[in-house]
């Protein structure tokens, strides 16, 4: 027997959609809303100081912290979105910490968390001194950021 | 559904983001202790060939004196290994969580987070998700 997926609505003479042609509609509208779920973020975008840059991707599916977020980027170093020294410099630097930091965290230590957005690329040499920067600033929690492998 | 769909994609972010909590190891800094277990130290370390993995393991031998322990280097050429590497000692000491990554200082970031990955957990479970970062200059705490 036909299933007729099209059929005039009644009273009117307009043909309209019938019940049997809506439910797959309905199953794929489910679908795709479950995927927005899984896949997007309800967080607005994140805006860095550099548009280009990369984050690492992780596997691990953990919100992020909030708290004073420093950026390492390829050409320079950020708190909150104000450059605070260059990345190029402080990856060639001796020592261990990043003193164009230390000043602009250690104002902002009350805030607790720390939060790295590095390029995937960044040599760890330069990671590792922010985070210590941080961690002598005062910062008891030090979270990195990483795109989750469940992004689109 | 119609509408709930666009206001979906216009109020939220194709880049789903997460963090990655982790404590630095700074020269000096002493962390918490951890509850007694056959593990004492566990540091992994990257080398040319891959990673090392160097195991303090506390001497079983009725032998040995109060303290003793026993330094296994246990070599992995790629994460695969090292999950299996990791997966035999989690098995040694299961209530053991920290573990430290010694990156090189040219390491690419990306290396890192997959080998912060790698060390948490595997296909069979948790294995050791408190993780430690060695800092650039920093030893071992």
């Amino acid at each position: 027997m036909r299933r007729r997926l099209f059929q005039p609505s009644s009273g009117s003479g307009v043909a309209g959609l019938s019940t049997g042609a809506m439910a797959p509609m309905v199953d794929l509208f489910t679908l795709l809303i479950v995927a927005v779920l899984r896949t997007w973020s309800a967080e607005p975008p994140a805006e860095t100081p550099e548009g280009d840059l990369s984050l690492p991707r992780s596997v691990s599916e953990d919100a992020p912290a909030r708290g004073v977020t420093v950026d390492v980027g390829k050409d320079g170093l950020y708190v909150d979105g104000w450059r605070a020294g260059s990345a190029v410099y402080w990856a060639e630097a001796d020592g261990a910490l990043v003193s164009d930091l230390y000043g602009p965290l250690q104002q902002r230590a009350g805030e607790g968390t720390v939060v790295i957005r590095a390029h995937a690329d960044a040599p760890w040499g330069l990671v590792g001194k922010v985070l210590l920067t941080a961690q002598q600033a005062g910062f008891e929690e030090v979270s990195v950021v990483a795109e989750s492998h469940a992004s689109l | 559904m119609v509408i709930l769909l666009p206001m979906l994609l216009m109020t939220t972010s194709a880049r789903k983001l997460t963090g990655l909590s982790l404590s630095v190891a700074a020269p000096g800094d002493a962390l918490p202790p951890l509850p007694p277990g056959p593990i004492e130290q566990l540091v992994v370390r990257v080398d040319g060939a891959g990673y090392r993995v160097q195991a303090d393991v506390r001497s079983t031998d009725v032998r040995a004196a109060t303290g003793d322990v026993e330094r296994r280097d246990l070599p992995a050429t790629d994460l695969a290994g090292l999950r299996a590497v990791l997966r035999t000692l989690k098995q040694l000491d299961p209530k053991r969580s920290r573990i430290t990554l010694v990156p090189a200082r040219d390491t690419p970031t990306q290396r890192v987070v997959s080998w912060m990955d790698a060390v948490k957990a595997d296909s069979r479970g948790e294995l050791f998700p408190e993780v430690v970062v060695e800092s650039a200059s920093g030893p071992t705490p």
